[in-house]
């Protein structure tokens, strides 16, 4: 199989090592099936697809099912109860190459809000009968839990670069998954800045691109669903936006689908945290709690 | 048709007629989402009437003037560069059956266009990046072809906008020469200056009345009081000097503080042409495209090479190439300024950081000059070569005769082919090697014979892994031979040392087999080699017929081994750091990693051997090969067209130096 | 240190000191010192021959007399678990081996094969040592070439670690 999706690996020609037909396999954590449904969302090549790659798991789209072992296999949603977390440990060890695909996968996505907030407390506003839901304090990607070999972004990701990555297994060559920020986008396609021409609130320059900069396109701001980019610099975004908002606003912008990511994640908490339903505030939101109340 | 015209206001339908009626598409400025952008208008209806733009760092903001002019908006976010140099650009179309390989050229024939409200800067913009495009060895020409067929009405500015500085990059407000057509807004119309033949033929139909001298003496003072209300904001005296002298200055850590890297100011940027190339295909890489998308410095990727190493991983060491490149090493590589002052970097900028500021910091104009990290002018400080011209999009295909696994990673892949220009290649040169589906590495050529090209590849990556992986009877696309080559002339009557490391070997032996085959020119010629072990040494078997040769000395050493190798273990340095021989006789030839290529340098100097006498190779991103994607930019240097062989001399410290 | 054969000792037994300075005047060791130390110096070494094969130290016992190679190649080599010895120097003609000798404890850092046929010149260990403590300017000569000796390795060692040559990927 093509090894080199991401870190250093051995690379051996893919002509000579890959199996004819990589067995896939398409699963879900705490998510709400987006990501996954992208791949449906490829309808002119699902078939091409379907008979270049053997989908064995994939419960949303065929009864057909398999525990694996997988060449690939697709990660989405956020390691969120106990059980998630024994899963993808499984699921890892009988997978070859496993890729996160979402940004719950990824950032640990909006569920990830809760872990600012008193496990006990946010359990008992939203259950009546809390004690028969079993979760994690926090919800967190699924790189805090397992290796992870390579990751796309979004919420929910981009058929774009899906197909992208399918075609990389297949072909072996690297899949083009640039790391530049959104702004890049908008200036190809020749959007008209929203931040600098109406003073509108835009993560996009220390956002991650590959939605095609849908949001301004449509004259909204970025609201980071790709994630932080790499040298993501909020701090200097967060510094600009405070010069018009409350540190508390500013810290609302980026309390997103990618909350959780760290370099969004200081300036949520330079705010005060993200607005939340009820109660206590988590005494340390960063430690990783493993087990639930 | 000489002299001054005059185009009433209401008659501004007409000239659009005419550009129509050439079969020209007129692209001009219109309003779109808060902003004046150019695009594709259908008449005069769709020009920005009445209005103007606010504009500071960080901050657009049109506004009403309540007067009924066209053109007072200043500086439209778009640069024209969007139609000259376009945002995607088909490049390649490429297919392989079984072994056969076909690359093919997308040749668009570009539009005809009129660009309607070119300022004085952008029309400096259009020729600079003219110069920039067709300055390699290639050119390129979609650049070339889609600028020849756009028709330029310049418009001449009557406001300044308060981030413009063209009065200090000398490239406005006065619209200068190569306009077909050239504009001053009055109230009541435009005075109507030809600039060109084929600006005449467009207006000549139109039989406009002369303009009047108080028209034209309007229109003057109309840009005369623009030139005052914009002063001199950036001394521009000495800048470039200034700039390079200031490459530890601590703003530039400062800067990075408040930069974002998300490289707005080099998309904005109407000079700005860096380029990657993008690959596409179906799921068996069957049939794939390649295409060329806009770029930037500040990118991560963009200064990255093999080992994923990066030579800019800082964004102080990016913000610090962009504005040394912009404001310095431009005239190095173009003989301009890459600036034209018309101030988008600084509107456009998320968090409003100012080049003015940060130039009248890093360079003020009271800035003693220090000592110059590289000397000036490489393109013009060496005589030209004649070098075959090679168009980029230029694909040769090469056969696969045999190959020859050298080390566990490294194959060397001989391939046939008739192609002149290949054969011709010289030693030192490099060929960017392009596998259908697949991304385009540079790879030295490792040996040139009557009927083909040698290329020593490690696969370390998916595209050499692939190429590692082809079987006699294959096929593969060449483009090139590119660079500059190992300069054997300048070595006749003197002692050669060639010091390889590791793969560096590969573009070193074509070097040995020229001087092998004239060896009477040259005077001793020694070899030392170093390698990671005993199995990792390139070529074995030649080295070993050349190690009995009584007019070579060879000298191998490694950096570890096994007890079943009797031969030297050290650094490569070791073979030759202690010897007794004459350095100033001496002409050396150098390729490997960077580190050891320093270490080197170093060794030779102190044994005598002169810094231009010293000549290496050098390995960048490329993406290109040619000079026109921008990413192999050392300093003033272009790695792929100006090196990649370069002497220690003219490196300079831009050797070696953390981040450029 | 494993001494050589009785065979060798014979052969070179006989050579003079004379003679030995003059041969060491001829290395990098010997060039530069004057005259007069460059004869106390040779006073305490005598040639040996060192058969291909011949181990002339080994690592982790007790070190006995500082060599400068003549001619040949001495391999210095660390030991690994299951026999697998790795080379990482060769000293050539003109370098030192056995520098610990000099320093107490006087123990080899490493095990010296000599791969080639080789000739040395062998410092009594415990003469040198006691012939650097009473005669400062042998002390002197014979330090500053030992240091720059082992610079030189230091440096290359430094190198070798950072393993410049190991496989990479590439961004294609």
């Amino acid at each position: 199989m093509a090894a080199q999706v991401a870190g250093a690996r051995a690379h051996r020609s893919p002509r000579a090592t890959s199996p004819k037909r990589p067995r896939i396999g398409i699963v879900k954590l705490a998510s709400c099936d987006g990501c996954q449904l992208t791949l449906l969302d490829l309808e002119d090549e699902l078939l091409a697809i379907s008979q270049r790659v053997d989908i064995v798991e994939f419960a949303e789209a065929t009864s057909r099912r398999s525990a694996g072992p997988f060449d690939v296999l697709f990660v989405e949603g956020s390691v969120s109860t106990p059980e998630q977390a024994e899963e993808i440990a499984r699921l890892r060890a009988v997978s070859q190459i496993l890729v996160t695909i979402g940004a719950c996968a990824t950032a640990g996505g909006i569920q990830a809000i809760r872990n600012w907030f008193d496990h006990d407390d946010i359990r008992a506003a939203v259950y009546p009968q809390p004690g028969y839901v079993e979760s994690l304090a926090q919800a967190r990607p699924v790189a805090d839990f397992v290796a992870v070999d390579a990751e796309l972004r979004g919420c929910p990701i981009s058929p774009g670069q899906l197909r992208e990555f399918l075609v990389a297994l297949t072909t072996g060559r690297r899949p083009q998954l640039p790391d530049e920020a959104v702004c890049i986008e908008c200036k190809r396609r020749g959007v008209v800045c929203v931040a600098v021409a109406q003073g509108i609130a835009c993560l996009g320059p220390v956002t991650r691109t590959g939605c095609g900069a849908i949001c301004p396109a449509y004259g909204r701001g970025c609201y980071g669903c790709f994630g932080p980019r790499e040298a993501a610099n909020t701090t200097s975004l967060a510094t600009w936006l405070g010069d018009r908002r409350s540190a508390a606003d500013v810290g609302r912008l980026f309390a997103g689908f990618t909350a959780w990511s760290p370099p969004f994640r200081s300036v949520i908490d330079a705010g005060g945290g993200p607005p939340g339903p009820v109660g206590r505030r988590s005494a340390n939101p960063a430690s990783p709690e493993a087990t639930d109340a | 048709m000489p002299g001054r015209w005059f185009l009433p206001r209401a008659e501004m339908d007409r000239l659009f007629g005419a550009l129509a009626a050439d079969g020209r598409r007129i692209i001009g400025p219109t309003i779109a989402d808060g902003a004046v952008v150019y695009d594709e208008l259908r008449g005069p209806q769709d020009l920005p009437m009445g209005r103007t733009a606010q504009t500071a760092p960080g901050r657009y903001r049109l506004s009403e003037t309540g007067a009924s002019r066209a053109f007072d908006y200043g500086v439209a976010l778009t640069a024209w560069k969007r139609f000259t140099h376009p945002p995607l650009v088909p490049l390649t179309r490429s297919r392989r059956d079984g072994d056969l390989v076909t690359i093919e050229p997308v040749i668009e024939a570009p539009p005809k266009l009129a660009f309607v409200g070119v300022r004085g800067c952008e029309l400096a913009a259009l020729r600079i990046q003219e110069r920039a495009m067709r300055a390699g060895p290639a050119g390129d020409p979609d650049h070339v072809a889609r600028r020849d067929a756009s028709l330029v009405v310049a418009v001449e500015c009557a406001q300044a906008m308060s981030t413009c500085f063209c009065t200090s990059m000398g490239t406005g407000p006065e619209v200068g020469d190569g306009a077909d057509l050239v504009l001053a807004e009055l109230d009541e119309g435009y005075v109507v200056t030809v600039g060109s033949p084929a600006g005449g033929a467009i207006v000549e139909p139109l039989a406009l009345r002369p303009a009047l001298p108080s028209e034209i003496d309007r229109a003057g003072e109309q840009v005369a009081a623009v030139r005052a209300s914009m002063g001199d904001p950036v001394p521009a005296d000495g800048l470039p000097e200034r700039l390079r002298a200031a490459l530890d200055h601590p703003r530039w850590a400062e800067v990075a503080d408040r930069c974002l890297a998300c490289a707005n100011c080099t998309l904005v940027c109407p000079t700005c042409f860096c380029t990657s190339v993008g690959v596409a295909s179906d799921l068996d890489g069957i049939e794939g495209t390649t295409e060329r998308r806009w770029d930037s410095c500040f990118s991560l990727g963009f200064g990255r090479v093999a080992g994923d190493a990066n030579f800019r991983p800082k964004v102080a060491d990016r913000y610090r190439q962009w504005l040394t490149h912009k404001f310095s090493t431009w005239w190095d590589q173009f003989g301009s300024s890459g600036c034209v002052g018309c101030g988008r970097c600084i509107a456009w900028c998320p968090v409003g950081i100012d080049v003015r500021e940060e130039l009248a910091a890093i360079a003020p104009a009271t800035a003693p000059v220090g000592p110059i990290p590289w000397p000036a002018s490489p393109a013009g400080g060496r005589a030209p070569e004649a070098r075959p011209i090679v168009a980029p999009a230029r694909h040769v295909t090469a056969t696969l005769q045999s190959t020859e696994p050298e080390t566990a990673d490294t194959v060397t892949l001989r391939l046939a082919t008739n192609d002149a220009a290949l054969l011709a290649a010289r030693p030192g040169q490099f060929v960017m090697v392009e596998l259908p589906a697949f991304a385009a590495p540079p790879i030295s050529i490792s040996r040139i014979r009557p009927d083909g090209l040698d290329l020593t590849i490690r696969s370390a990556g998916a595209a050499t892994a692939a190429m590692t992986g082809l079987q006699p009877g294959a096929q593969i696309a060449l483009r090139g031979p590119l660079g500059r080559g190992w300069p054997i002339e300048a070595a006749s009557c003197q002692d050669i040392v060639i010091v390889a490391g590791g793969i560096g070997l590969a573009p070193l032996r074509p070097l040995l087999d020229a001087v092998l085959a004239d060896r009477p020119r040259f005077g001793a010629v020694r070899l030392y080699l170093g390698a990671r072990s005993p199995r990792d040494r390139l070529f074995v078997a030649e080295i070993n017929a050349l190690a009995g040769r009584a007019d070579l000395e060879v000298a191998e050493i490694v950096d570890r081994a096994g007890p079943e190798w009797l031969g030297r273990v050290g650094i490569v340095t070791q073979l030759f750091d202690q010897a007794t021989w004459d350095g100033s006789r001496v002409t050396a030839f150098v390729c490997g990693p960077e580190r050891m290529m320093r270490a080197t340098a170093a060794t030779l100097e102190r044994l005598g051997v002169d810094s231009a006498a010293t000549w290496l190779t050098l390995e960048r991103n490329m993406a290109c090969g040619v000079g026109t994607c921008g990413h192999c930019q050392l300093g003033p240097f272009f790695v792929c067209r100006d090196g990649p062989v370069f002497s220690v001399a003219e490196l300079g410290t831009a050797f070696g130096r953390e981040g450029l | 240190m494993a001494l050589p054969s009785d065979r060798t000792r014979a052969d070179d037994g006989s050579m003079e000191t004379s003679a030995l300075t003059a041969l060491l005047g001829d290395t990098w060791f010997g060039a530069d010192l004057p005259a007069g130390t460059r004869a106390r110096v040779a006073a305490l070494g005598r040639l040996v021959d060192l058969p291909e094969g011949s181990v002339v130290v080994r690592e982790g016992l007790p070190c006995r007399a500082l060599g400068l190679v003549v001619s040949g190649r001495v391999a210095l080599r660390l030991g690994l678990p299951g026999g697998q010895d790795r080379t990482i120097l060769t000293v050539e003609a003109g370098d030192v081996f056995g520098w610990s000798a000099v320093l107490p404890p006087a123990i080899s850092t490493s095990t010296g094969i000599a791969v080639a046929p080789s000739r040395a010149i062998l410092f009594d260990g415990e003469a040198l040592r006691a012939a650097l403590v009473v005669d400062c300017e042998l002390a002197a000569a014979v330090y500053e070439r030992l240091l720059v000796s082992v610079a030189r390795r230091l440096t290359a060692t430094r190198i070798q670690l950072l393993d410049l040559y190991r496989p990479a990927t590439e961004p294609w």
